[in-house]
């Protein structure tokens, strides 16, 4: 019988992910990125409008979600039941959201039209994009959905724990914060006051060409996809760039929020402001959160000793790099656990993210992430959707051609030095903002909080 | 098993939850089929198995069972084509194809079956061993031995230590996971395809050499009943849960694949090494392979890997023949016939009181509506037959039931359905979420009148036409990555026969209008459905019960309402969008 032989895994073999592309301006002003993926069976689409959820106004929050997911519910040439049954038979879909539009088809035309149902999906895709009607009676429907979902969510601890951890990290909108931090499907109070003409305007202000990324991936000719899609958006309005991201965050410290609920568990988030995609440190904190908190498997410590040798949880992780983007994303531990292992939860917190800050990784941590990261670079990608998505995201980020190839260098560069220096500057656990939603109270998370944090040195 | 491919949009476009009942590892376990999930997760597929360990990456897709299916029910039929096709200097079965990849079976002398998949689009390669085990083989008062003890195949060897199997993984640049469900257990490889076989020395050595470590064993048991209480706050899977207790009685199928606490706090070691060494053994272990490999190659390498794994084991006992306690079992269709030609008597379509009625509260202000009627087997001609219900029922927005309910009605803001067969028997599954608008009989009325009405009427040419369209296309979606193609063979294989997974379009043509009527005049009729509501406090406790009455009024005057589809999920999808990098590395 075999048996696992390590000394067969020693050789390091990088899987480089190659994602061809070719990036078109159209004449409306848009941005058109076609993925070619040989045989692919779906085809894949993701339409990128800058700005979304952080223009919503200030108390209008969900307006911006409201108006995405409302925009495929009607067109001047569909009404939404036509639009369901020209794409439904395809395997087809569009969905609308905040960001813009998402889609996809299957990629089985006809003999007669073998590249039938990527064109359907754009000439639809085009139609919502630039001639949505908002029907009245389906504003009121959708609206009167998203209210009684928003009250539903009013007692869930998930979902209210996530949002109060968003607001101690980013603010809420007031105060000289920027809008960040606020609910992308707003609150029902906030959704209340939405009107159909809020959304009318907002499709007008917001959903222009300009400020558009569209990326499609399958089996497709660029060249006839820039054609296409250039008569499909012939006529669109450019307008104007979008307000650039406000990035007044509030000062990193200690915050505490609670959400009382009788569960059996007690959600848990704690962390605080993190760094941007671009940020030079972005590799080193790659493979920091590799070692600290996001695996691979249970290999990573906090896994490693929250979970397998304490057994506080099923559920528990750490994490910085998922959430870079333009801003600043979070550093973020997260854990379901009983209310009495919540002491012992934050204590490994804190103390997994004190060690990571004054000790080296060692050369075998340092080896494993390196291997993983490097083996399974490519994995993933065999599906369309996540093609389109990775170079809308690319492209929204402004990262240059190359980049992937890039950043599988610069983690393969990453040494115990820079991992350290990474973690001294980014994670601060005397800085940790906490976010609870279960049966526990915010006099008992602060003990619990400092209790973990009182040997930490001055 | 369910249809409702993962892609499709379920009224609002929002993707609709897939609906396989045994999952992947690493999400939290034991939903039923296309539940809806409560806060956090509530845009993520639900998750049936449960499951722990784990390693890196998310695991293969959930659905095992969104491929076509055929109705292949008699092994012994089964066995006679295979051995008709085969060719005798070969060991391969016959040669099928779905997705560019090229599948066919053989057996190993040792019993153990393998599959292989040939794809070389990309460099990767799937590798998944199912082990013909699940929650239905438990005795009662170890519950949930199943999913502890797949946790515990990540805890050591008498060869390697806890944590190896990650650490090997990742050392690989691998991902792996496990899962659990009520028929099989899984555990999935997924490789580069230089490095691929490494899985099979892993899982040769863990089939034989489980230490299972006295200390790891109760650390473990921690982080199961810590998963258990994961559950307990979910609102759907406490209904479900209760729904399928009553559908199922006392057979294994009505037990929470996780066990209960008290099921799980009496496993011992003792207990858990012998349902080990009863079940992982290469006669009850199908290996598949899907990807960037030579099949012959991979027989070699497989042959070699479990080479000294062969041992003579207990044959795991039989289960007992499904059999709803709700109703007596319908008039089973036997493969080879066609319910068409033979319809089954007449049942009553609207006879009275539902089988059984169940309520709970729950703290917030959700109407959550479970409904599971004694379903299909697992490739009988009623599973296929069922997969055309859901899809007509509930997939997409142009759905009978989700136009009617959701998109242009206002009695709920989502429903969705899920065929759920299994090895044994199935369940087929419906869940909604009633508006504040409507009452709990007006809102059973307006489901039961959509089923009403394809019992009566059947489907028309249209809505078989869309059916079959969304259940065709569903085919690309379900084999664009190598381990969702891996994960469906081997389920299939497990519950009914692997072929299922790959002839999916010729398996649903072959569906009449009359099959659906016909299969919802025999098996959907509320006489013989369990119904669960979870409602607000204050609401549960003053639940009236004259529902049954009210319902029927309400259909005498043809009501008519909607439902549609939940559209965001918890705390990881409620940020900013200027928060991401979509890396390789970080997604």
């Amino acid at each position: 019988m075999s048996t696992p032989d390590p000394t067969a895994l020693t050789e390091p073999r990088s899987l480089r992910l190659s994602i061809p592309s070719i990036e078109f301006e159209l004449s409306c002003g848009a941005r058109l990125i076609v993925s070619p993926r040989a045989k692919a069976a779906v085809t894949s689409l993701v339409v990128s409008i800058e700005g979304g959820a952080r223009l919503d106004p200030i108390g209008r929050e969900g307006t911006a979600q409201l108006a995405g997911s409302l925009a495929v519910e009607g067109t001047e040439r569909h009404s939404e039941s036509e639009l369901a049954a020209i794409l439904e038979p395809l395997g087809g879909s569009l969905v609308g959201d905040a960001s813009g539009l998402s889609g996809s088809a299957a990629a089985v035309g006809t003999p007669e039209s073998p590249d039938a149902n990527w064109r359907t999906l754009l000439d639809l895709a085009a139609e919502v994009l630039v001639r949505p009607t908002y029907p009245i009676e389906r504003f009121e429907r959708r609206k009167s959905i998203a209210l009684e979902r928003l009250r539903v969510d009013e007692a869930d601890p998930r979902v209210q724990v996530g949002r109060l951890f968003n607001t101690l990290v980013y603010g809420t909108g007031t105060g000289g914060t920027s809008g960040i931090g606020r609910p992308r499907r707003g609150t029902f109070e906030s959704v209340s006051g939405i009107e159909r003409e809020d959304l009318v305007r907002w499709h007008a202000e917001t959903w222009v060409a300009s400020r558009t990324i569209i990326g499609i991936c399958g089996d497709l000719d660029p060249e006839a996809v820039r054609d296409h899609l250039e008569s499909a958006l012939a006529g669109w309005r450019t307008g104007v760039a979008a307000p650039p991201i406000d990035d007044r965050f509030p000062p990193r410290t200690t915050r505490i929020a609670t959400f009382r609920a009788e569960r059996e568990q007690v959600q848990l988030l704690a962390g605080h402001l993190g760094i941007r995609r671009l940020d030079p440190r972005y590799a080193a904190c790659v493979v920091m959160d590799h070692v600290l908190g996001t695996g691979p498997g249970f290999t990573d410590r906090i896994s490693k000793r929250l979970r397998d040798e304490e057994g506080l949880a099923y559920s528990v992780s750490a994490t910085t790099a998922a959430s870079a983007g333009r801003v600043e994303g979070v550093f973020q531990a997260s854990i379901a656990t009983s209310p009495d292992k919540v002491a012992a939860a934050l204590a490994g917190f804190v103390e997994e993210m004190e060690r990571i800050r004054t000790e080296p990784v060692t050369p075998d941590e340092l080896h494993l992430v390196k291997q993983y990261l490097s083996g399974s670079f490519a994995m993933g990608f065999e599906k369309t959707s996540r093609r389109a998505s990775q170079v809308v995201t690319a492209a929204r980020l402004g990262l240059p051609e190359g980049h992937l190839d890039q950043l599988l260098d610069d983690l393969m560069a990453v040494d115990a030095e820079a991992v350290l220096a990474c973690a001294r500057d980014v994670l601060d656990p005397r800085a940790l903002s906490v976010a609870v939603a279960g049966p526990l109270d915010e006099g008992t998370v602060r003990a619990h909080l400092d209790a973990a944090r009182a040997g930490l040195a001055e | 098993m369910t249809i409702e491919p993962n892609h499709q949009s379920n009224g609002d476009g929002r993707t609709s939850p897939a609906s396989d009942p045994s999952s992947r590892s690493r999400t939290q376990g034991d939903r039923p089929a296309a539940a809806p999930t409560s806060g956090a997760a509530e845009s993520g597929p639900p998750e049936t198995a449960s499951s722990g360990s784990s390693s890196a990456g998310s695991g293969p897709r959930g659905s095992c069972a969104t491929g076509s299916r055929t109705a292949v029910s008699d092994p012994a039929a089964s066995d006679a084509a295979d051995h008709a096709s085969r060719d005798p200097d070969t060991p391969w079965s016959e040669t099928l194809e779905r997705g560019g990849c090229r599948v066919a079976e053989t057996t190993l002398a040792s019993g153990m079956r393998l599959i292989v998949g040939e794809r070389h689009t990309d460099p990767i390669v799937a590798v998944l061993v199912f082990y013909g085990v699940g929650s239905v083989h438990e005795p009662a008062e170890i519950a949930g031995v199943s999913h502890f003890l797949e946790h515990m195949m990540f805890k050591g060897t008498k060869t390697v230590g806890k944590g190896e199997v990650d650490r090997l993984t990742a050392l690989l640049g691998g991902q792996n996971n496990a899962f659990t469900g009520k028929d099989h257990t899984g555990y999935w490889f997924e490789f580069a395809s230089d490095r691929w076989t490494q899985a099979l020395a892993i899982e040769a050595d863990r089939m034989a050499n489980l230490a299972l470590d006295p200390v790891e064993f109760e650390a473990e048991r921690e982080v199961v009943l810590e998963e258990l209480a994961m559950g307990l706050d979910d609102p759907w899977r406490a209904i479900s849960q209760d729904v399928e207790t009553l559908a199922c009685g006392d057979h294994p199928y009505g037990r929470p694949i996780i066990g209960t606490k008290e099921s799980v706090e009496a496993i011992t070691r003792e207990a858990m090494y012998a349902h080990y060494r009863s079940a992982y053994a290469p006669s009850n272990a199908t290996v598949v392979v899907c990807g960037d490999v030579e099949r012959d190659d991979v027989l070699a390498q497989v042959a070699t890997a479990f080479a000294d794994a062969a041992r003579d084991v207990e044959p795991l006992p039989t289960p007992e023949p499904f059999e709803s306690a709700l109703v007596a079992p319908p008039d089973v269709t036997l493969a080879g016939t066609s319910p068409a030609a033979e319809p089954a008597a007449e049942p009553a379509l609207r006879s009275g009181p539902v089988a059984h009625r169940v309520r709970r509260t729950w703290p917030d202000e959700g109407h959550r509506l479970c409904i599971v009627w004694p379903g299909a087997r697992c490739g009988d001609v009623d599973d296929f037959a069922l997969d055309f219900v859901q899809t007509i029922l509930t997939t997409g927005r142009n759905a009978t039931m989700t136009r009617a309910l959701v998109v242009d009605g206002d009695l709920c803001t989502y429903v969705s359905t899920a065929n759920d067969a299994r090895a044994h028997g199935g369940l087929f599954w419906l869940f909604a979420q009633g508006s504040n608008a409507a009452g709990e009989a007006q809102l059973e009325a307006s489901i039961e009148a959509q089923i009403l009405r394809l019992a009566e009427d059947g489907p028309t040419a249209a809505e078989m036409e869309r059916a079959m369209g969304i259940l065709v296309s569903g085919d690309a979606f379900e084999s664009e990555g190598v381990s969702d193609v891996a994960e469906q063979l081997g389920g299939f294989a497990l519950d009914a026969d692997w072929r299922i997974a790959l002839d999916g379009g010729e398996r649903h043509r072959a569906i009449t209008a009359d099959q659906v009527r016909d299969v919802c005049r025999r098996l959907l009729p509320f006489s013989r459905a369990a119904v669960g509501w979870s409602l607000p406090a204050e609401e549960g406790a003053s639940a009236s019960e004259a529902v049954d009455t009210a319902i029927g009024a309400a259909l005498d005057a043809g009501d008519d309402a909607g439902v549609e589809a939940i559209e965001e999920g918890g705390f990881d999808d409620d940020a900013s969008d200027d928060r991401e990098s979509n890396d390789p590395v970080t997604s």
